[in-house]
């Protein structure tokens, strides 16, 4: 399992344990979001603190991961290194998802 | 050979410093090949440059180049595994990096690199697309892109200048 996940009032925290998100990594991160995101609160966190690098396969996987959730459920994302901010730029993604800085800003509802 | 951070050696990766100081990799053209290799390059520009924003843009468009010849230009399956092979040119001096990037798989569709328009995504949730970024990702990082196709071989060059003057890199 690539992730570990807590559920703490309305949100459900999702930290990836892995220091890439790529090509190699992608279809298992996306398998292992449904079963962590099956059911559970409407807010779901994904903490990418120790995620230097997503390609363009885990960007995929994670706009997949966000589908997964269904409508009425978020996906929002926290805790970006630089480059994998500059995926999200680039691919203009940072519009479809929430970004925070860091774990503790998601839990307090500061965005980036 | 002397070990350096750019000397790799592993399960069908191999990196190794030419003695004019250039990178030179032979990737094994599968995921976790490009994985490796991936590993190999950056240790070298870790010992060559220390922007760090410079060096995020080679990795990312270098990767998505990687992952567009094991994902494409292999798909068929028609060759076989041994003869797929992957080659890495990275020459850095002091203000520009420049990779060379040849394998002998499939050409690019029309023979040309494709356009990496962005995708709309004011779409609703449940059709944004979950690929397609590679060739915008490659377009915005590399100051300049030269792809061409010689004798069965693919050749893309990319060089990437530290101080790039485009906006939104």
């Amino acid at each position: 399992m690539s992730l570990t996940s807590s559920i703490t009032d309305e949100t459900q925290v999702v930290t990836v344990n892995a220091d890439r998100i790529d090509a190699a990594l992608a279809i298992r991160f996306k398998d292992d979001m449904r079963t962590e995101t099956e059911d559970g609160p409407s807010r779901v966190i994904l903490d990418l603190s120790a995620v230097d690098f997503v390609d363009s396969s885990g960007l995929g996987a994670i706009v997949a991961a966000m589908k997964q959730l269904g409508s009425g459920r978020s996906l929002d994302l926290a805790g970006l290194s630089p480059t994998v901010e500059k995926v999200f730029r680039l691919t203009r993604m940072d519009s479809v998802f929430d970004l925070y800085p860091s774990l503790d800003d998601a839990l307090a509802g500061i965005a980036d | 050979m002397t070990e350096t951070p750019g000397h790799c050696d592993r399960e069908g990766t191999h990196c190794r410093i030419a003695p004019d100081g250039v990178l030179l990799c032979d990737v094994q053209p599968t995921e976790l090949g490009v994985r490796r290799a991936m590993q190999g390059l950056m240790g070298h520009l870790g010992g060559a440059c220390d922007d760090d924003a410079w060096r995020a843009r080679v990795e990312i468009a270098v990767t998505e180049s990687l992952n567009n010849i094991v994902e494409h230009a292999f798909a068929d399956g028609g060759m076989p595994m041994a003869r797929r092979l992957i080659r890495i040119r990275c020459d850095t001096a002091r203000d520009v990096i420049r990779i060379e990037i040849e394998d002998n798989g499939c050409p690019l569709p029309g023979g040309k690199l494709p356009a990496g328009l962005a995708a709309d995504l004011d779409v609703p949730v449940e059709d944004l697309p979950e690929g397609g970024f590679g060739w915008v990702l490659i377009r915005s990082l590399a100051n300049t892109i030269c792809y061409c196709r010689t004798s069965g071989w693919n050749q893309l060059k990319m060089v990437f200048e530290e101080h790039p003057t485009a906006p939104n890199q």
